[in-house]
């Protein structure tokens, strides 16, 4: 009974440290409500430390980062946050106004339609749902194939099968992209107030344009201290990696 | 100063005598003296003249200050040649203009004068200063024309000018309402000849909304202004609205004018000034206009409608409906017109809540303002189109406008009918596109609040990272097929499926052998075997409760031996079968086929028998 005892300790160790969370969250909303930003961030930021996500933890820290002015933390919670639940309207809201503050204005490269009706599914469930989904069809196949043996019969149950099998791979399919999605890291926001970008590595290098504060940068490559990045209208060039915060 | 010229014959003839007389000149003794009256009046301009006749003096030596008067201009310097019965005087006159201030004795003090190394010095002169009786001469500048005043130098002239040309900025009331008009005329009155007048400086009419009154066509009239006649022109009329309460004050008006006056020099009426110099120069001449006070009174707060325009006067309202019957997807048209006496182009126009069902755009608007009626009037017309877009009954509201009338001194609110529109048709399935939208502004300014719900977690290991997704996949068709093989193996050995399939061997295989026989009569060898074959076997395989994949020959033989039939006829069956399978590849004839129709019959039927 030794290991019983364990698991419910464990259990109640777990519990209360939620609860214990949940207060702490409160008390920050609280600051937050008194405009005391600065303390809500450093509350914020402490769950966070303590090994704690969700969107409304990023949508909250990214608010108190707008109003002290910190535009470019900001945008870079609101992004965690996205990366978290992408149908957040508030999220993507504030994240505009904040957008709209920034100094750089990218022209996204057009979207292929489809490729853009790929990325409005994907955003409609995490990758988690996703994975549960695919299991849901697969399972549901394996049963309609098994009623279909043992009764001989009712052959539109095996055709039934196969559409859950073909559901259940698309299912996979959307997870998996989901999850890529979900953990890659290869966009940051850019924290400097203004950052130049070079043609290579090195301070001694040319420098070919300067990004400022909030710009969100795709990391395609590291090295020692130096970061590949590339701009949503294909720019690329090469910025010191402490300039930059990943999403 | 214009200064009649009844003597010009005269002068003349002296020119022309002077002339013929000139080498015989003789020049007189020298003297220098002070030339004055002895009496003035207070306010009247008063010449006192040094005068140095036959010699050239330097150095004159010029009183700065006269006590009692006030010197309007001096010492101005003018030389006259007289000839006088054979006698000539070469004269210097040194003059000023004085104007005494107060009444009393007063001494001029003397001139001194350098002539040929000498200094010659005037006497002085008392004066006793009165007090006029009457208005000041050039408040009567009728005797200035008439009578040459006596001690008037050339050098008043701006006395004269003040006196005969000046302008006059009046306004109709001093104490309008807010909102109310007033008008204000600028207007010149002048009984000298002057040119090029031009305004320098217009007034400034803060606190007022102004409508300029078109003074172009304006005439020279002749008016009586206290008392004297003048020549007048009004230069500016304007019509001014007050815009709030307060008391305004609008500054002069300033002209610039040339005028002609007789030259300072000219002033011996000598001819020989006459012949050498212009008795008349032209001068420029700055005059203005007093400033005037309006003290603007507020509109009565008492009764002030909540939809009052702002408009002050009188007004009437008209509206109208083109037509009170449409199709879907028509337009008709809203006429109101406002029109009245009073600030129409200050107010604010009404406002009409149209139905959300109609389409209506933006008025079309007319302002008609008369510039020449006094009060200013006009018209403010606004015609709104309404699209039908939905069928249906309407009721537009009736048009209202309020406003102060002036004559009852109290507000009033005009209000039309009200308009009915009935609209008939299908909604239209696609909604006409509508010109001149825009998309709407992103105009929140600031962020959306924050999100208290607390949705924390710590950070799990995702379902794809996980074992259990892993095995869930790789176990669902695993699943799948333990079942399959479970059912399987359950299938095959349940008894009571065999003992069914055992009692209808028999009449199965009576089934395929009348398909056979079919075959056979249509002489299908192919088919006819084949179907031969299959009710053996399958007879077998039933009644001996063997497995498809257990059906061997071997087995077979090994089965009926144990249900006690005939080694004899299971070796007949035996044999059968192989006959047939391979008669399925070589040609057999039609008896043959017979025959091993009939003792596959004939095997099946004792093999039945012997088998319970």
């Amino acid at each position: 009974m030794k290991w019983l005892r364990k698991i419910l300790f464990a259990i109640l160790l777990l519990g209360t440290n939620q609860l214990l969370a949940a207060a702490d969250f409160e008390k920050a909303n609280q600051a937050y409500m008194d405009e005391a930003y600065e303390e809500a961030i450093a509350m914020y930021a402490e769950l966070i430390e303590a090994g704690y996500n969700s969107p409304n933890l990023y949508f909250n820290l990214g608010n108190a980062y707008y109003k002290t002015g910190q535009i470019g933390l900001s945008i870079l919670h609101y992004e965690k946050a996205l990366k978290l639940d992408s149908s957040r309207k508030d999220v993507k809201h504030n994240l505009k106004l904040a957008q709209q503050q920034t100094v750089d204005n990218v022209e996204a490269l057009p979207e292929l339609f489809f490729i853009s009706w790929w990325n409005h599914l994907l955003s409609m469930r995490s990758s988690n749902k996703w994975a549960v989904y695919t299991l849901v069809f697969l399972w549901l196949a394996m049963v309609l194939y098994l009623i279909h043996k043992w009764t001989k019969s009712y052959s539109t149950l095996k055709i039934l099968g196969h559409i859950s099998i073909v559901f259940a791979v698309l299912m996979l399919i959307l997870s998996w992209s989901k999850y890529r999605q979900e953990f890659n890291t290869d966009f940051a926001i850019v924290l400097a107030s203004s950052v130049k970008v070079m043609s290579a590595p090195d301070t001694k290098s040319t420098r070919q344009f300067t990004i400022h504060e909030g710009l969100k940068v795709k990391v395609t490559d590291q090295v020692k201290g130096w970061s590949l990045v590339e701009l949503e209208d294909g720019k690329q060039g090469w910025i010191q990696s402490q300039s930059v915060e990943l999403i | 100063m214009i200064r009649l010229r009844e003597n010009k014959i005269g002068n003349r003839l002296w020119a022309v005598l002077l002339l013929l007389a000139m080498p015989c000149l003789i020049f007189a003794q020298e003297k220098f003296y002070l030339k004055a009256a002895t009496t003035a009046v207070v306010g009247q301009n008063y010449k006192v003249s040094y005068i140095l006749e036959n010699a050239s003096g330097s150095n004159f030596t010029a009183p700065r200050y006269f006590e009692g008067f006030q010197v309007l201009s001096g010492p101005n310097q003018s030389s006259s040649f007289q000839w006088i019965n054979g006698k000539t005087t070469q004269s210097i006159e040194y003059y000023y203009i004085l104007r005494p201030v107060e009444e009393g004795e007063f001494e001029l003090p003397a001139g001194k004068i350098q002539v040929k190394g000498k200094i010659l010095e005037t006497e002085t002169i008392r004066v006793n200063v009165k007090q006029g009786h009457q208005p000041t001469q050039a408040q009567q500048p009728t005797q200035t024309q008439k009578t040459q005043p006596q001690s008037t130098g050339g050098g008043d002239w701006r006395q004269v000018a003040k006196d005969n040309l000046f302008v006059r900025l009046y306004v109709d009331k001093n104490n309008p309402f807010e909102g109310e008009q007033i008008t204000l005329t600028a207007k010149i009155y002048q009984r000298i000849q002057s040119y090029n007048t031009q305004i320098i400086e217009f007034p400034d009419f803060k606190g007022f909304w102004k409508q300029d009154y078109d003074a172009s066509g304006n005439q020279w009239q002749d008016e009586e202004y206290q008392g004297q006649y003048y020549k007048t022109l009004v230069i500016g009329k304007y019509a001014l609205f007050p815009q709030r309460e307060g008391t305004f004050t609008i500054s002069p008006f300033k002209l610039r004018t040339i005028l002609r006056v007789q030259d300072d020099a000219a002033q011996t009426g000598s001819p020989w000034d006459w012949f050498f110099r212009p008795q008349y120069k032209e001068v420029e001449y700055e005059f203005s206009t007093s400033s005037v006070t309006v003290n603007v009174k507020p509109l009565p707060s008492a009764g002030r409608p909540a939809n009052f325009s702002g408009a002050v006067g009188n007004f009437t309202l008209e509206a109208s409906l083109d037509s009170s019957e449409l199709k879907v997807g028509n337009a008709t048209t809203l006429k109101t017109k406002i029109s009245g006496t009073g600030n129409i182009m200050l107010m604010q126009k009404p406002r009409i809540d149209f139905p959300r069902e109609l389409e209506v755009y933006d008025p079309q608007v007319q302002e008609n303002i008369s510039k020449t009626a006094n009060p200013i009037s006009g018209s403010y017309k606004a015609d709104y189109l309404i699209v039908a877009a939905e069928p249906g009954n309407f009721i537009i509201p009736p048009v209202e406008f309020s406003f102060f009338d002036l004559k009852s001194q109290s507000y009033k609110t005009i209000t039309s009918s009200s308009f009915e529109l009935h609209v008939k048709g299908d909604k239209p399935v696609a909604t006409t596109p509508v010109l001149g939208k825009e998309t709407v502004e992103y105009l929140d300014t600031d962020i959306r609040f924050i999100a208290l719900k607390n949705d924390l977690k710590k950070q799990t290991t995702p379902l794809l990272e996980s074992a259990m997704f892993y095995s869930l996949m790789a176990g669902a068709p695993l699943f799948l097929f333990l079942l399959l093989f479970v059912r399987k193996k359950l299938e095959e050995n349940r008894p009571d499926l065999m003992q069914k399939r055992n009692k209808m061997a028999g009449k199965v295989a009576q089934k395929r052998l009348k398909t056979a026989r079919n075959f056979l009569e249509k002489q299908d060898r192919k088919g006819f075997y084949n179907e031969l074959v299959k009710a053996m076997w399958g007879y077998v395989a039933d009644k001996l409760s063997i497995n498809t994949a257990h059906l061997t020959k071997q087995n077979v033989t090994d089965k009926l031996a144990y249900r006690n039939v005939s080694e004899e006829k299971s070796q007949r069956l035996i044999q059968l079968i192989e006959k047939c399978e391979m008669a399925l590849y070589s040609p057999v004839s039609g008896e043959e086929m017979m025959s091993d129709f009939e003792t596959a019959g004939q095997i099946i039927t004792e093999i039945e028998n012997e088998v319970a």
